[in-house]
């Protein structure tokens, strides 16, 4: 990537309640582009971006927004310097209208026409209260509030959470689209096909660590390889002392060490 | 969305000409009286529209704001301070604003419930302040003069009322602004709101001082309604039951704070002809408060609510399509994945089986 990149961390760890969660983490979030992190559950990518948008304190390292070291400010000044933070979990307010859902955000120079052209539903519905939209409207609102204040920066954290097929895929479009108009993307998002489609680069997370970067082409379609990413040695070494405790038990029951969903996608 | 407020700007102006021009005319003095006291109790309720209904803090000690308020006036009002009323009563609002942002200092690390313990705490030794000594002018029988045009009791409503008005058209121009939506963003998630740049102790502090300033002012009009007040008047209990009517009733609503003003003091007049103990209201009140923090809403968001939904889903059925106006796309005949499936590639995924 030859432009400077927006977003570029250099050995960041994040604690949670103590605990180091996010470990001596380096990645680069190109402008104009999808930047796609992947991880299994509890990989620490929430707490990273929490991290970045200061609403977790990085404990080391440093984080710079365009050139500018942005690690020591509070949340409120980290946003007003360009930073988008969509969070996981739907976080609509729902007792405000829509409109009202976008303006709480809305700094000086942003404008609702933006998210109202991405979205021309919204704009339909901007007196509706946000809880009476349906979940993928609810979204497009939450994703619209990271957008009104104009940011250069964009996190984006499990956006397609409990979403029906049709209304990922509108909204993958429009992340795409963002990245497009040359806001810088950083994606988290449960469907590793979807964001590898419109990513270019990816950083896999395991425990806290990048355990891969690369081109999010490397990556596209090759399931073992993620699979052996997220999970590393991990599922190997449980199913091996498994074995060893208890040798007539199947070797593969081991899985189940992991939570169910990785358990049942075991190879 | 301006024509809308523009419209509601009418309709209150207009609905305070009315009440200007109408109820000094046909009430009686006794029930002019009782008037003022629901439009000082409607200003205190101001402020409780501000910290209660728009910022979601739990205050129980917007009385002692209002005490602060009054002290300040009645204190000018012996010294013959040049200015009237109008001039001390801003000053009396004023006076109140490092105490509310003192108040809110706490705010910033504590909420909820011990934020109220907090507060509460704090009118209970303004009570112990106030019990022990009296009121500027109290000894004297100094009374406060009323300025010019309204000095008999219809003109003084019709003050109270201009006040009420000033107040109300300033905080719906601040509800626009960026501080006014942030207060909405505070009571939903502070996270949120941090994330979408805005400072949470800022905005928290301003809440504490806009309504602080607002029950100096109410202080100050409840001062110069009966020139003479005692301690009694801005009792704790009297903190906590307005409370519960904010709660209740949803004052950061100019109707809302119309409606709460004047359910005090008809309450307080039943309670009073009834010889049941003031303390009773509060008992009833509360009741009521409970009933509407079990359904989330005060009665005027709910009936703004319904309003507002019945016009917007108007709109939506006569701008679009059938096809649009239903929120849920028909099935898709790949089946949606599971939550949260965790396989590395999502074959489950909607790129996979749609064929994305
Ligand atoms: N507030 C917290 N206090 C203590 N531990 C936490 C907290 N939040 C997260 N953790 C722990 O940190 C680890 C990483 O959590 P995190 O939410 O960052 O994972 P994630 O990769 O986003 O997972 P998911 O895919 O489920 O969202 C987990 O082990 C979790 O238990
Ligand atoms: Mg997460």
């Amino acid at each position: 990537m030859a432009a400077a990149p927006a977003l570029a961390l250099a050995g960041v760890g994040v604690d949670r309640a103590d605990v180091p969660v996010v470990r001596d983490v380096t990645l680069d979030v190109a402008p104009g582009a999808v930047t796609v992190v992947l991880g299994a559950n509890g990989a620490g990518k929430t707490t990273l971006m929490d991290g970045i948008a200061g609403l977790a304190r990085p404990t080391t390292g440093s984080i710079r927004l365009d050139g500018a070291p942005i690690e020591r400010l509070p949340p409120f000044k980290r946003a007003r310097a360009g930073l988008g933070y969509v969070e996981q979990a739907r976080t609509a307010f729902r007792t405000l209208t829509v409109e009202q859902n976008l303006l709480v955000a809305r700094s000086g120079s942003g404008d609702l026409g933006t998210v109202y052209r991405l979205f021309p539903e919204l704009e339909r519905r901007r007196h509706l209260h946000a809880g009476h939209l349906s979940g993928g409207e609810q979204q497009m609102a939450v994703l619209g509030r990271a957008l009104v204040s104009d940011p250069k920066v964009v996190l984006i954290d499990e956006m397609s959470l409990g979403l029906a097929p049709k209304v990922v895929h509108r909204l993958m479009g429009t992340v795409a689209e963002l990245a497009a108009m040359g806001i810088a993307v950083l994606l988290i998002e449960q469907f590793a096909n979807l964001a590898l489609e419109i990513g270019s680069r990816a950083y896999v997370l395991r425990k806290g660590r990048v355990v891969h970067s690369g081109p999010c082409a490397e990556l596209r379609g090759a399931e073992d390889r993620l699979h052996e990413l997220y999970f590393g040695g991990r599922l190997a070494d449980a199913a091996a002392r498994l074995a060893r405790e208890a040798p007539g038990r199947e070797a593969s029951r081991g899985a189940s060490a992991e939570p169910p969903e990785a358990g049942s996608r075991t190879p | 969305m301006n024509l809308l407020d523009k419209r509601s700007l009418g309709l209150g102006l207009g609905a305070a000409v009315l009440a200007c021009a109408v109820l000094p005319n046909v009430l009686s003095a006794y029930w002019i009286y009782l008037a003022i006291s629901a439009m000082v109790g409607a200003v205190v309720m101001q402020s409780f529209g501000v910290i209660v209904g728009r910022a979601g803090v739990m205050s129980l000690c917007q009385m002692s704001f209002a005490a602060i308020g009054a002290w300040v006036v009645l204190r000018l009002n012996v010294a013959g301070a040049p200015g009237g009323l109008l001039v001390w009563l801003v000053l009396g609002g004023l006076a109140a604003v490092p105490v509310g942002v003192a108040i809110g200092l706490p705010a910033l690390r504590i909420r909820g419930v011990n934020l109220a313990v907090v507060t509460f705490g704090f009118a209970v030794s303004t009570d112990i302040v106030l019990n022990a000594d009296q009121f500027p002018g109290a000894e004297d029988l100094t009374m406060l003069e009323r300025p010019e045009p309204f000095t008999g009791d219809a003109g003084y409503f019709v003050f109270t009322v201009i006040v009420f008005t000033v107040i109300a058209v300033a905080l719906a121009a601040l509800a626009r602004t960026r501080l006014g939506l942030s207060w909405y963003e505070l009571r939903h998630s502070e996270r949120a709101a941090a994330a979408h740049g805005v400072s949470v102790a800022r905005s928290k502090l301003a809440a504490f001082a806009i309504s602080a300033f607002i029950a100096g002012v109410g202080g100050g009009l409840l001062a110069g309604q009966l020139s003479l007040v005692v301690p009694s008047n801005f009792a704790m209990g009297q903190s906590l039951a307005l409370f519960a009517v904010a709660i209740m009733i949803g004052p950061h609503h100019p109707e809302g704070a119309v409606l709460g003003g004047v359910f005090g003091a008809v309450m307080a007049t039943i309670m009073e002809k009834a010889h049941l103990p003031q303390d009773f209201g509060g008992v009833l009140f509360g009741a009521g408060a409970l009933l509407a923090l079990r359904g989330g809403m005060s009665q005027t968001d709910l009936t703004r609510t319904r309003k507002r939904e019945r016009a917007a889903r108007k709109l939506l059925e006569d701008a679009a399509g059938p096809d649009d106006a239903l929120p849920a796309p028909p099935a898709p005949p790949c089946a949606p994945s599971p939550r949260r499936l965790r396989s590395p590639l999502g074959s489950g995924g909607p790129a996979s089986t749609c064929g994305g």
